[in-house]
C-alpha cells in the first residue's frame, strides 16, 4: 500500500512481476480503488535496433501496428478503444517502441487481448504500407518545420555521427521512401517477440487477474529468435566543436551536448539532480544566468534521456531576436565551470532534490504516467533498476554534483549547435572548439 | 457503459467573506497536490489598443511582490519543490502550483503573495515586455499558429477574441506600467477568483488554510472591466498567407455556440463522430489519414472553444503543399456528409461511451482535477456536476446529435485559411 502525506521513495516497490514460459515479462502496479487502468507493451525495438540504411523503420513499424490483424483489422483498434471510453497510442524512442492504452473499468482485458494478437499477427500489407509511408513522411516534414526539433536533431546528428543515437527516430526521407514490406516483416519477426517485450499494467486492475489474463492471451505466442545485442559504434569525440546552421526564423537557438553514461551507471542519479539544479524553476542556475541576469534568453532547458547506452546531456536556450548565440554558449559554459569547481550550498542542493522528488511524483500521478516509467526501465534493463535509481537519488550528496559536473560536462566532451536567423548571418559551417 | 468514479467524493466548497470561492477534494495516488487559482482576468477584458495586457500582467505578477524581489520570490517557490505555471488566456489568468503535499501551506501563502501584492518593478515590467515581444516574433515563424490565429482573426472580427491573447508588437510596445497597475486593480480581485486544490490533501484543512491566508485580501474599489458584447456576424472569406515551409496548414470554420447552449453536449458527441475525438476512428481522420494518408494531424471540433462567448466549429490539418486543395475539399465533403448522412445510432453509442470514459481520464491527474474544479465553479455547473455528468451524457440521443449537426454546421459559411509555400 502506498504511504500518503509523506514522500515515499518506494512508490515503484509495490509492483509485482511474473515471467511467462515464452520469456514475456509482466509487471503490475496496483492503484487502490482506481477506476482507470493503463496497459503498456514495451518492445526493445527502437532506432537503436535498426539495420543500416533503414532509418525510420522502427517508427514506421509502430504505424503498421495500428493497421491491425485479421482479428482486429484496420480501424478496429481505435473503434474498440473509443467504445471502451479510453485512449490508445504509441511512442518510438531510440531504445524501444511502447504501445499503450488507458481505459476505464475492466477495459484493460481487451487491450491485452489486442496486444497479444498484434504481437504475433500484425498485417504488413503493401497497400497499407504505402498509406502509412505517406503519413510518416508528413510527420517527417512537420518535424523539419519545427525549430526545436530541428535543433535537437542537428545536435544528435553532429554529436553522435554514425552511432545509432545520431539517427533521427522519425527516420530520414530517403530511407522512409525506400523501406519495403519485407524490410518491415523482417524487423517485426525479429523484434516483436515475447522474449524482447514487457507488458506493464498500472491502475485499478488486481495483479493476479492481470497475470491470469496474460497467461491466457500471451502464453501461446512463440518466444521468437534470441536477441543479439544491438551493435553500437563508438561515440565520436567532437572536442568542443560547434555547428552553425542558418535558418529562416527570428529566434536564435543554441544547444550544447555532452557525452554522459548510460541510465544504469552509478553517476546517473547525480546527473539527474544536476538537471533539476540547472533548469528546474525560475531560480535555477541556467534561468538565473541567461534569462534573469543575463537577459540573453527567453527560455532555457536541460535534459538527459535515461537510455540503455551512453548518451547525451543537453543544455539549450532560445534567445531574444538579434541575440548572438555565442553569448548564450559562453554563459552556459560559465555556469557549468562554476558547478565543476564549487560545491553547491545545502539550501540549493535541497531545492534541487525537492524539485526532482516532485517531478517523480508527478510522473506517477496517472496510471499511464507510471506505466511509461516502468516501460522505459524495462527497455533499459528491468523496472527494478528504476527502483534502485529512485533509491539512489535519495543518497546523492552535494559533492556528487560537483564531481559529475567536473567529470562529464567538460568542453572537451562537448558538441554544440547554433541556429542563426538568416537575417543576422551570411554564412554557416562548423567551427573548431574555442 | 457505466464506470465507477474516483474514491474522493464530491468537492468541498467555501465562499470567503471577501467573495473568493474555494474548492477542494482529495484525489490521486501520489503524495502530490495541485493548486489552481483562476481569475476573471483574461484578454476578454482588454480593448484593441491594449491587446496583450492580460498576458503581460500575468507574466509580470510573478516577477516580484511588495515582500520580495523577483529572484527571491522565484527561489522561495522553487524551494518548496513546486512548479508554478502561469497562463493568461481568453477568459482567465490561471496560476497553478503543483508539488509535494508537505509544502501545501507554503505554496498557498506564496500564491496569495503573488496575486495580491505584486510590485510591478519597472525593470521587471520591461523584461516581461521584451519576453512577450520575443514570443510574438517566434509565433510569427510558426505556420500552424499563424493559420489558427488568422482564422480566429477573421471569424471574431469586431470582437476581443479576434486578437491573439499575447497581443501584437504594436500594442505591447505601447503599454506602460500604469496599464498593468490599473488592470491588476480591476481584475485581480477576490470576488473574481476561484481557488481549487486537488490531490493528497484534507479538504477541511484546505479550507482552514485558505481562510487564514486569503480572507485578508481586500481590494480597493476599482471599476470592474466590462465583458465584451455579442460576436458580430461576418461573411465567409478565403485567405492565403505565404510562408516557405515543408508543409502547408489549413484551418477552416465558422462560429459555433457558447458553453451555456443546451446543444453543447450533443455537439461533444458530434465531435467524437466527426472530429479527432476517438483516435482515428472518427469520420474525418479516417478519411484523411487512414484512407488517404494525407496528414499526420487532423483536428475538427465544435465544442472545445465554447465558453462564456461562442466558440468555433473548426478544423485544422497540416499536409504536403501539393495536397491543399484535395484536403480542403475532403474536409468540406465530410462536413456536408455529417448533415446528409447523419450520425447513426451506433456512432451515437460509441460517442457516449467515449465521453463517459474520458470523463474519468480527463481528470486523473491532480492538476487536471484542480483546473476542472475552477471551470465547474466559474461556469456555475454545481458541486454535483461530476456525479450528474454520466446522466447528462447518457441521455444524449442520436436525434439530438443529428439536430445539433443540422442547426449548427453550415458548410456554405466556412472561412478558409491556408498558410504555406506558394501554390
Amino acid at each position: 500500500m502506498m504511504v500518503r502525506g509523506a514522500w515515499n521513495t518506494n512508490a515503484m516497490a509495490t509492483a509485482e512481476e511474473t515471467v511467462l514460459g515464452n520469456g514475456l515479462r509482466v509487471v503490475v502496479l496496483p492503484f487502490r480503488d482506481w477506476p482507470v487502468t493503463a496497459t503498456l507493451v514495451s518492445y526493445r525495438a527502437g532506432s537503436l535496433h535498426e539495420p543500416d540504411g533503414c532509418a525510420g523503420i522502427a517508427h514506421l513499424m509502430e504505424h503498421m501496428m495500428f493497421r491491425g490483424t485479421e482479428r482486429f483489422p484496420g480501424g478496429a483498434i481505435d473503434a474498440l478503444t473509443a467504445r471502451l471510453g479510453g485512449i490508445n497510442n504509441a511512442v518510438t524512442t531510440t531504445d524501444y517502441a511502447a504501445y499503450y492504452f488507458a481505459l476505464p473499468g475492466a477495459g484493460w482485458r481487451t487491450a491485452l487481448e489486442i496486444e497479444a494478437d498484434r504481437m504475433e499477427h500484425c498485417r504488413i500489407d503493401r497497400d497499407l504500407l504505402e498509406i502509412e509511408r505517406k503519413v510518416a513522411l508528413e510527420e517527417r516534414r512537420m518535424a523539419a518545420d519545427d525549430p526545436e526539433s530541428m535543433l535537437d536533431e542537428a545536435l544528435d546528428t553532429f554529436m553522435f555521427g554514425d552511432h545509432a543515437y545520431g539517427r533521427p527516430v522519425i527516420g530520414v526521407m530517403e530511407d522512409i521512401a525506400r523501406l519495403t514490406a519485407e524490410d518491415l516483416r523482417s524487423f517485426y519477426r525479429k523484434r516483436y517477440v515475447p522474449s524482447n517485450a514487457s507488458v506493464i499494467v498500472v491502475g485499478g486492475a488486481v495483479a493476479n487477474d492481470v497475470f491470469d489474463a496474460c497467461s491466457m492471451f500471451f502464453e501461446s505466442v512463440s518466444s521468437g529468435p534470441e536477441q543479439a545485442p544491438a551493435s553500437v559504434r563508438a561515440l565520436p569525440c567532437r572536442d568542443g566543436q560547434c555547428e552553425r546552421v542558418v535558418v529562416d526564423r527570428s529566434t536564435p537557438r543554441v544547444a550544447l551536448g555532452f557525452a554522459t553514461p548510460e541510465a544504469t551507471h552509478e553517476d546517473s542519479p547525480a546527473l539527474e539532480l544536476l538537471v533539476s539544479l540547472l533548469a528546474s524553476g525560475r531560480s535555477s542556475r541556467l534561468y538565473d544566468r541567461l534569462v534573469r541576469r543575463g537577459r540573453l534568453a527567453t527560455e532555457v532547458s536541460c535534459s538527459r534521456l535515461l537510455q540503455r547506452e551512453p548518451g547525451i546531456f543537453t543544455l539549450s536556450a532560445a534567445l531574444h531576436p538579434g541575440g548572438p548565440p555565442e553569448s548564450a554558449t559562453d554563459a552556459m559554459l560559465e555556469v557549468l565551470a562554476d558547478l565543476a569547481t564549487r560545491t553547491v550550498s545545502d539550501d540549493e542542493f535541497e531545492k534541487a532534490r525537492r524539485l526532482a522528488r516532485a517531478d517523480l511524483a508527478a510522473a506517477h500521478d496517472t496510471a499511464l504516467g507510471a506505466a511509461a516509467t516502468f516501460g522505459l526501465w524495462e527497455a533499459i534493463e528491468t523496472w527494478r533498476e528504476g527502483l534502485r535509481f529512485e533509491e539512489l537519488l535519495e543518497r546523492v550528496e552535494a559533492e556528487d554534483l560537483r564531481h559529475v559536473a567536473a567529470t562529464y560536462l567538460d568542453r572537451k566532451a562537448m558538441a554544440s549547435v547554433e541556429l542563426h536567423p538568416n537575417a543576422c548571418v551570411a554564412d554557416a559551417g562548423t567551427e573548431g572548439g574555442a | 457503459m457505466s464506470c465507477s468514479d474516483y474514491p474522493g467524493g464530491p468537492p468541498r466548497r467555501e465562499v470567503l467573506a471577501n467573495g473568493m470561492r474555494v474548492l477542494s477534494t482529495r484525489h490521486g495516488q501520489s503524495p502530490l497536490v495541485s493548486i489552481a487559482l483562476s481569475l476573471e482576468a483574461g484578454s476578454r477584458f482588454e480593448s484593441d489598443a491594449e491587446a496583450g495586457l492580460a498576458a503581460l500582467t500575468a507574466a509580470t505578477v510573478i516577477e516580484g511582490s511588495t515582500v520580495r524581489a523577483g529572484a527571491e520570490l522565484a527561489r522561495a517557490i522553487d524551494s518548496t519543490g513546486s512548479v508554478l505555471d502561469v497562463s493568461a488566456g481568453y477568459e482567465t489568468a490561471a496560476f497553478t502550483v503543483t508539488g509535494l503535499s508537505e509544502t501545501l501551506e507554503e505554496s498557498l501563502a506564496l500564491l496569495r503573495e503573488i496575486v495580491s501584492t505584486p510590485m510591478f518593478e519597472p525593470v521587471e515590467f520591461e523584461e516581461s515586455r521584451r519576453a512577450q515581444l520575443a514570443e510574438l516574433a517566434d509565433d510569427d515563424d510558426d505556420p500552424g499558429l499563424v493559420c489558427r490565429r488568422e482564422l480566429f482573426g477573421a471569424l471574431y472580427e469586431g470582437h476581443p477574441r479576434h486578437r491573439p491573447s499575447n497581443g501584437t508588437p504594436q500594442s505591447i510596445r505601447s503599454l506602460v506600467r500604469d496599464d498593468l497597475l490599473r488592470f491588476h486593480a480591476a481584475a485581480y480581485r477576490p470576488e473574481r477568483a476561484v481557488l481549487a486544490v486537488a490531490g493528497d490533501c484534507e479538504p477541511a484543512e484546505v479550507t482552514r488554510l485558505a481562510t487564514g491566508l486569503f480572507s485578508s485580501w481586500i481590494s480597493e474599489a476599482s471599476p470592474a472591466p466590462s465583458p465584451p458584447g455579442a460576436v458580430p456576424l461576418v461573411r465567409p472569406s478565403r485567405r492565403r498567407i505565404t510562408m516557405d515551409r515543408e508543409q502547408s496548414h489549413v484551418a477552416l470554420g465558422h462560429l459555433s455556440v457558447s458553453r451555456s447552449d443546451p446543444r453543447l453536449y450533443a455537439l461533444r458527441a458530434l465531435d467524437v463522430i466527426l472530429g479527432d475525438g476517438a483516435g482515428f476512428a472518427s469520420r474525418l481522420p479516417t478519411r484523411l489519414r487512414e484512407t488517404e494518408g494525407l496528414a499526420y494531424i487532423v483536428e475538427c471540433d465544435s465544442s472545445s472553444t465554447a465558453g462564456l462567448d461562442p466558440g468555433l466549429f473548426w478544423s485544422y490539418v497540416a499536409t504536403a503543399p501539393g495536397q491543399v486543395d484535395r484536403v480542403v475539399s475532403i474536409i468540406i465533403d465530410e462536413i456536408e456528409r455529417i448533415r446528409t448522412v447523419p450520425p447513426t445510432d451506433e456512432e451515437r453509442d460509441t460517442a457516449v461511451s467515449f465521453l463517459l470514459g474520458h470523463h474519468l481520464l480527463d481528470r486523473e491527474s491532480a492538476e487536471s482535477y484542480a483546473m476542472r474544479l475552477t471551470a465547474i465553479e466559474r461556469y456555475g455547473l454545481g458541486l454535483d456536476y461530476d456525479s450528474r455528468y454520466a446522466d447528462i451524457i447518457s441521455s444524449i440521443e442520436a436525434t439530438d446529435v443529428r439536430r445539433a449537426a443540422a442547426e449548427i454546421i453550415r458548410p456554405d459559411d466556412l472561412t478558409v485559411v491556408v498558410v504555406g509555400p506558394p501554390a
